[in-house]
C-alpha cells in the first residue's frame, strides 16, 4: 500500500512538476466550463429567423395575432410575407437562411396553421416545441385580438351610431322646425285666402258694376243733358235766326248776332260730337264692366284652387314629414338599442369565441432520422479530433524524441517544414474517411450518392487543413503530451459545443452567436451541411470557404513565425 | 589562428533569469576534436545548441572561416551536424529509411549512394532494413550519428554520444569517431566522461556555470573540475 501510495505520489508529482501541464489541469476544465457555461448562460434559443407568411394581400385576425405573438417572442426573428408562402418558405429554407415558416392560408381562417421546420436543425425541435406551446395561448390571443378587433369595430359602429343619432336628432329639429314653416305657411295661405276673398269681397263687382251703370246712368244723364242742351241751343238757333230774320226786316245789323249764331252751332257741333262720345264711352264701360267682372272672377277661382292645391301638398308634405319623424324616433331607440347591446358586449369575456388554433409541424427536408442531420455534423467532428490531436501529438513526440531539433537545423524553409508536417497529417488525417463513409453507408443507412462522397472528401480536406494547423500551433506551445492535449481540449470541446450541431446556435447569447456561426468547425460542418441537405448556393458556399481560407493564411501565418523564431 | 574554423565571442544565453551562458568564448579549428567537459547543467549542451543553431544567443557573435555568421542561414546549417544527446530518429523506420530521409531533409544529392556509405561507414549496412527500435545501444547511437553526417558537415556535434553504452560499445563509437576526424571533419563533443574526453578530444574546454573555466589538454583539465562528477 505504502509503495502505490508512494509511486502514486511520485507520478503525480511528475506531472504536476510541468507547469504547463500543472496550469492547463486547472485552467482547461476552467476555460472549457466557463466558455460552454457562457453559451448555455441563456434561457434558451433566441433569434431564430423565422418567416410568417400569409397567402394573399387582405389583413387577418390569425395572421395579425400569430404575428403579435411570434413577434412578441424574443425566440424568432420574424419576418413578414405576404403572397407566394410555400414557394417562398421552400426557397428559404433550402438556403439555410430561416429555420422555420409559418404558412397561414389566404382566407386567413381554419384553426390548423402549417409550420414548415428545418429539420436538420435541432432548433427545429425548439420551434416546434414553441408552436405546441403557443397554441393555447395563441388561441386566447386570438380570441382576444377577436374581440377586440369586435370592441374596436363596436367602438366604431357606437361612434358613428351616435354621429348618426346627432344627426338624426339635428333632423328632427329641423323637421320640427320645418313643420313649424309649413304651419306658418299654412296660416299665411289662410291669411292669403282671407285676404283674397276680402279683396273679391272689396272689389264687389257687382258695386263696381253699380257704380259703373251709375257712371253709365249719369253718362246718359249728362248725355240726355246734352242732347236737351242741343236741343235748347237748336231752338235757341232756330229762335236767334227768325230774330235775326226779324232783325234783318227791320234792318238792324245781325253782325252780333251772327257771331252769336256761329257759336252756338260750334257748340252745337261740339255738343254732338260730345255727345256720341259720351255715349261710345258709355258703351265701353258697359264692355268693361262685363269683361271685369269675368276675369275678376276667373283670377280669384285660380288663386283659391291654387291656395287649395297647395294646402293639399302641405298636408301631404306634413304627414309625410310626421311618417319621417316617427321613423327617425323608432332608428334612435335601434340605435340606442345597438349601443346598450354593444356595451354589454363589450364587457361580456373572450372565452370560447375564436376557434382553437393547432399548429401542424411540416418536417420540410422529410421524415429524416436524427442521424441524417447530424451526421455531417459528426463527421467532420471526428475528422476535427483526429486531425488537431494528430498533429498535435505526433509534433510533441517530434519535440520529446529529439527529432524536431534535427529537423529545426535543418536546412529547410519555415514553409517547407509547415507544408511537410501539413501534409503528412492531412494525409494521415484522411485515411479514415472512406472507411467512415462505408461504415456510415452500410451501418447507419446514410444516404450518400457518389458525388455527395466528393463533396464531403473535399469538406473534411479543409476541416482537416485548418485542424492540422491549429494542432500544430498548440503543440508549438507545448512540451508534453499532457499539456498539449489539455491544450487541444480548450479549443476542441467549446468548439463541439459551441458548432450548433446538438444544441441549436439559436441557444446561445447574442454574442457568442457570431462566434458560434463563424468558428472553424461551424464553417466546416456548413460546407458540409450544404452539400448535403439544401440547394446548392455557390455563393453561400464560397463565402464559408472563403472564411476557412482566411483561417488557413491565419493559422499559417502564425506557424511561420512560431517556426522562424525558432 | 589559420587553422581556426569556427569561432564563438563572448556568447549569453539567458533561460528566463537564468545564465545559461556567460560571455562565453572558444574556437574550434580544422579537424580537431574538442570536448566540452563538465558537470551537468554546467552549459555543454547550451553551447553545442548555440553552435547548431538551436538556441539564439542573447549576446554575442559566431564566425565561421573568420566571417560573421547568420545560423539560420542554409550555408552554415548545412556545414553543421548535431547529433542530440537522446536517440533522434524514427523508431519505426528501418535504418535505410532512417538515414535517405536525413539525407532527403538535407537536400543531399545521391541519396541512395550516401545513405549506403553512411550504412556502411557506421556498420550498420547489415541491419539496413532492421526497424531502429530493433538495434541494439551502440547500432542506435552510431544511427543517431550517423544521421547526422549524411550531409558532410564541416563541424559535427556530438552530445555525449557514448551516455548509456558498455565500455565495448563505446570504444567502437570512438574509433568511430575517429575516423569522422581523419575524414577532415572537426568535432565538438560534450561529455562528463573522462575517458572519453582522453581517448577521443585533441583539447577540452572545461565548462563551469556557462563559462569557460579551463582550455588545453586533457591532462590538466582534471584541476579544474569539480568532484564527484565525472567516471
Amino acid at each position: 500500500m505504502r509503495r502505490l501510495a508512494y509511486i502514486l505520489s511520485r507520478d503525480i508529482i511528475h506531472f504536476l512538476r510541468d507547469i504547463r501541464s500543472f496550469l492547463l489541469i486547472f485552467v482547461s476544465p476552467l476555460l472549457i466550463t466557463l466558455i460552454i457555461g457562457t453559451a448555455f448562460i441563456t434561457t434558451g434559443p433566441s433569434k431564430v429567423p423565422l418567416v410568417i407568411c400569409k397567402e394573399g394581400h387582405s389583413e387577418g385576425i390569425i395572421y395579425d395575432s400569430l404575428l403579435e405573438t411570434v413577434s412578441g417572442s424574443n425566440m424568432f426573428l420574424v419576418r413578414e410575407v405576404k403572397g407566394g408562402c410555400r414557394k417562398l418558405i421552400g426557397a428559404l429554407l433550402q438556403r439555410s437562411e430561416i429555420k422555420g415558416g409559418v404558412l397561414v392560408n389566404e382566407s386567413d381562417s381554419g384553426a390548423v396553421i402549417d409550420v414548415y421546420v428545418d429539420n436538420t436543425k435541432p432548433v427545429s425541435i425548439y420551434i416546434t416545441s414553441y408552436f405546441e406551446t403557443i397554441s393555447n395561448q395563441l388561441s386566447r390571443a386570438l380570441t382576444q385580438s377577436v374581440v377586440n378587433y369586435m370592441i374596436r369595430r363596436a367602438d366604431n359602429i357606437t361612434y358613428e351610431l351616435s354621429s348618426v343619432e346627432n344627426n338624426i336628432e339635428y333632423m328632427l329639429k329641423r323637421i320640427e322646425l320645418f313643420k313649424n314653416y309649413l304651419e306658418d305657411i299654412k296660416a299665411r295661405l289662410k291669411v292669403t285666402e282671407t285676404a283674397i276673398d276680402k279683396l273679391y269681397s272689396r272689389l264687389a263687382i257687382k258695386e263696381l258694376e253699380y257704380k259703373l251703370s251709375v257712371v253709365k246712368q249719369n253718362m246718359s244723364s249728362f248725355k240726355n243733358e246734352l242732347i236737351t242742351c242741343r236741343d235748347s241751343f237748336s231752338k235757341a238757333s232756330y229762335t236767334l235766326n227768325e230774330t235775326k230774320q226779324i232783325m234783318k226786316a227791320y234792318n238792324i245789323s245781325t253782325k252780333e248776332l251772327d257771331e252769336t249764331l256761329a257759336n252756338i252751332s260750334t257748340i252745337l257741333t261740339k255738343l254732338i260730337i260730345f255727345a256720341e262720345s259720351i255715349g261710345s264711352v258709355e258703351e265701353d264701360i258697359e264692355g268693361d264692366i262685363g269683361r271685369l267682372g269675368d276675369e275678376m272672377e276667373e283670377g280669384v277661382s285660380d288663386a283659391k284652387e291654387n291656395v287649395e292645391y297647395i294646402y293639399k301638398k302641405i298636408d301631404n308634405v306634413s304627414r309625410e314629414i310626421d311618417q319621417i319623424n316617427d321613423n327617425l324616433y323608432i332608428i334612435l331607440l335601434k340605435i340606442n338599442s345597438v349601443k346598450r347591446y354593444i356595451e354589454l358586449l363589450k364587457k361580456k369575456g373572450s372565452e370560447r369565441i375564436a376557434e382553437y388554433v393547432t399548429f401542424n409541424t411540416v418536417n420540410f427536408f422529410g421524415e429524416r432520422r436524427f442521424i441524417d442531420f447530424v451526421y455531417p455534423g459528426i463527421l467532420i467532428i471526428i475528422f476535427m479530433l483526429i486531425s488537431t490531436f494528430l498533429s498535435s501529438i505526433s509534433f510533441i513526440r517530434l519535440r520529446i524524441s529529439g527529432i524536431l531539433e534535427r529537423l529545426k537545423i535543418a536546412p529547410v524553409s519555415p514553409a517547407f517544414f509547415i507544408g511537410e508536417k501539413l501534409l503528412f497529417n492531412y494525409l494521415i488525417s484522411l485515411i479514415p474517411l472512406p472507411l467512415v463513409i462505408i461504415s456510415s453507408i452500410i451501418f447507419l443507412n446514410i444516404y450518400m450518392p457518389p458525388a455527395m462522397i466528393i463533396t464531403t472528401f473535399f469538406a473534411c480536406s479543409l476541416s482537416i487543413i485548418i485542424f492540422v494547423l491549429l494542432g500544430l500551433i498548440i503543440a508549438s506551445f507545448s512540451k508534453t503530451e499532457s499539456t498539449t492535449i489539455l491544450a487541444s481540449l480548450i479549443f476542441v470541446t467549446p468548439m463541439i459545443f459551441l458548432s450548433g450541431i446538438f444544441i441549436p446556435r439559436e441557444a446561445f447569447p447574442d454574442y457568442i452567436k457570431p462566434v458560434s456561426t463563424y468558428m472553424p468547425l461551424s464553417l466546416s460542418i456548413r460546407i458540409l451541411e450544404r452539400f448535403m441537405f439544401y440547394t446548392l448556393n455557390w455563393y453561400e458556399i464560397f463565402i464559408d470557404i472563403a472564411y476557412t481560407g482566411i483561417y488557413i493564411i491565419i493559422y499559417y501565418v502564425i506557424l511561420y513565425a512560431i517556426y522562424s523564431r525558432m | 589562428m589559420m587553422n581556426a574554423l569556427l569561432h564563438l565571442i563572448n556568447i549569453s544565453v539567458f533561460y528566463r533569469k537564468f545564465k545559461a551562458l556567460d560571455s562565453f568564448s572558444m574556437v574550434v579549428n580544422r579537424e580537431e576534436i574538442v570536448g566540452l567537459i563538465g558537470h551537468n547543467g554546467s552549459g555543454k549542451t547550451t553551447i553545442l545548441k548555440v553552435i547548431a543553431g538551436i538556441i539564439k544567443p542573447d549576446s554575442g557573435r559566431i564566425l565561421m572561416n573568420g566571417n560573421d555568421v547568420d545560423i539560420k542561414s542554409k550555408e552554415y546549417r548545412s556545414s553543421i551536424g548535431y547529433s542530440p544527446q537522446d536517440n533522434s530518429f524514427f523508431e519505426k523506420l528501418s535504418v535505410s529509411e532512417n538515414l535517405k530521409y536525413f539525407a532527403h531533409l538535407y537536400g543531399v544529392e545521391n541519396i541512395e549512394d550516401v545513405a549506403e556509405t553512411a550504412a556502411k561507414y557506421f556498420r550498420l549496412w547489415d541491419k539496413k532494413d532492421v526497424l531502429a527500435e530493433n538495434l541494439s545501444g551502440g547500432m542506435k547511437r552510431r544511427l543517431n550519428i550517423a544521421c547526422a553526417m549524411l550531409h558532410g558537415p564541416k563541424i559535427l556535434l556530438l552530445d555525449e554520444p557514448s551516455l548509456g553504452l558498455d565500455p565495448a560499445r563505446r570504444k567502437e563509437l570512438w574509433e568511430l569517431i575517429k575516423s569522422i576526424k581523419s575524414s577532415g571533419v572537426s568535432v565538438v563533443i560534450s561529455t562528463n566522461i573522462m575517458e572519453e574526453a582522453e581517448y577521443l578530444c585533441d583539447r577540452v574546454i572545461v565548462v563551469e556555470n556557462g563559462c569557460m573555466v579551463y582550455e588545453g589538454d586533457v591532462m590538466n583539465a582534471e584541476r579544474f573540475m569539480s568532484y564527484g562528477e565525472f567516471l
